[in-house]
């Protein structure tokens, strides 16, 4: 089991399957642009096969590999050799999405924090040195 | 991912140096200290140490009220590469979702 590292979640008044299909066929119409999330202003985001790319005409750059595709419920992600997991669950005609990003190296211990959630203790810690 | 980013978190993975960490939170403390914070023996807890010293995120000196004594205290810096490292991917994730959201809920 891999420990959770950060997690983002969204209610979306849509259902499962729509959702899943937005995130993956539509992916290019969500995908923000600008130089954080994009290689190149007028490029094209797409899944083909296991692979997520950017693409603007013959260039081509890896975004992510799909490492588990299990529609409409999962599908997982390699993200710069960070694991990304997106689940999709249905609840009538509304889906919670959520996207969990995790750090696989040295964050195998984290399930054992016995309440003293890792994060918090950064922002504790953090505090706790003036920062 | 930078390699000092990986010994933080290589660092805070285990629970006795978490609880140092904490302990040290409230201010700079002698080893022995740090092992009864953290329910250990002094010669774990010094091996704990030796690795919160690697990763940076600890630092010692001498204690000021006994020379041959020695206390810990946090280093921020490493702690806030982690923080920016978290802070970066909530940023990209939340950024992220809010326009998938959009493009979910509009016209199919």
């Amino acid at each position: 089991m891999t420990a959770r590292v950060l997690t983002v979640s969204r209610v979306v008044r849509a259902p499962q399957a729509r959702c899943f299909d937005v995130f993956t066929d539509g992916v290019d119409g969500w995908w923000q642009r600008g130089p954080r999330f994009r290689r190149w202003r007028d490029s094209v985001v797409a899944f083909e096969g296991q692979r997520l790319w950017e693409r603007r005409g013959d260039e081509a750059a890896l975004v992510a590999s799909v490492t588990a595709w299990d529609p409409p419920q999962r599908l997982v992600l390699d993200l710069d050799g960070e694991r990304v997991e997106v689940a999709f669950v249905a609840d009538g005609q509304v889906t919670t999405v959520t996207v969990r990003h995790h750090r696989d190296d040295g964050l195998t211990n984290f399930q054992d924090a016995k309440g003293l959630w890792w994060s918090d203790l950064l922002v504790g810690l953090g505090r706790a040195v003036g920062r | 991912m930078s390699e000092a980013l990986d010994a933080t978190f290589a660092a805070l993975a285990d629970p006795a140096r978490r609880a140092a960490l904490a302990k040290l939170g409230e201010g700079p403390c002698r080893a022995s200290d740090l092992a009864e914070a953290a329910g250990l023996s002094r010669p774990a807890m010094s091996r704990h140490l030796r690795a919160l010293r690697a990763s940076g995120l600890v630092q010692e000196r001498a204690d000021p009220s006994d020379g041959r004594a020695r206390l810990y205290h946090l280093h921020p810096r490493p702690l806030a590469a982690a923080q920016d490292w978290l802070a970066d991917v909530s940023a990209f994730w939340n950024a992220q979702l809010d326009a998938f959201v959009a493009a979910a809920e509009g016209e199919p």
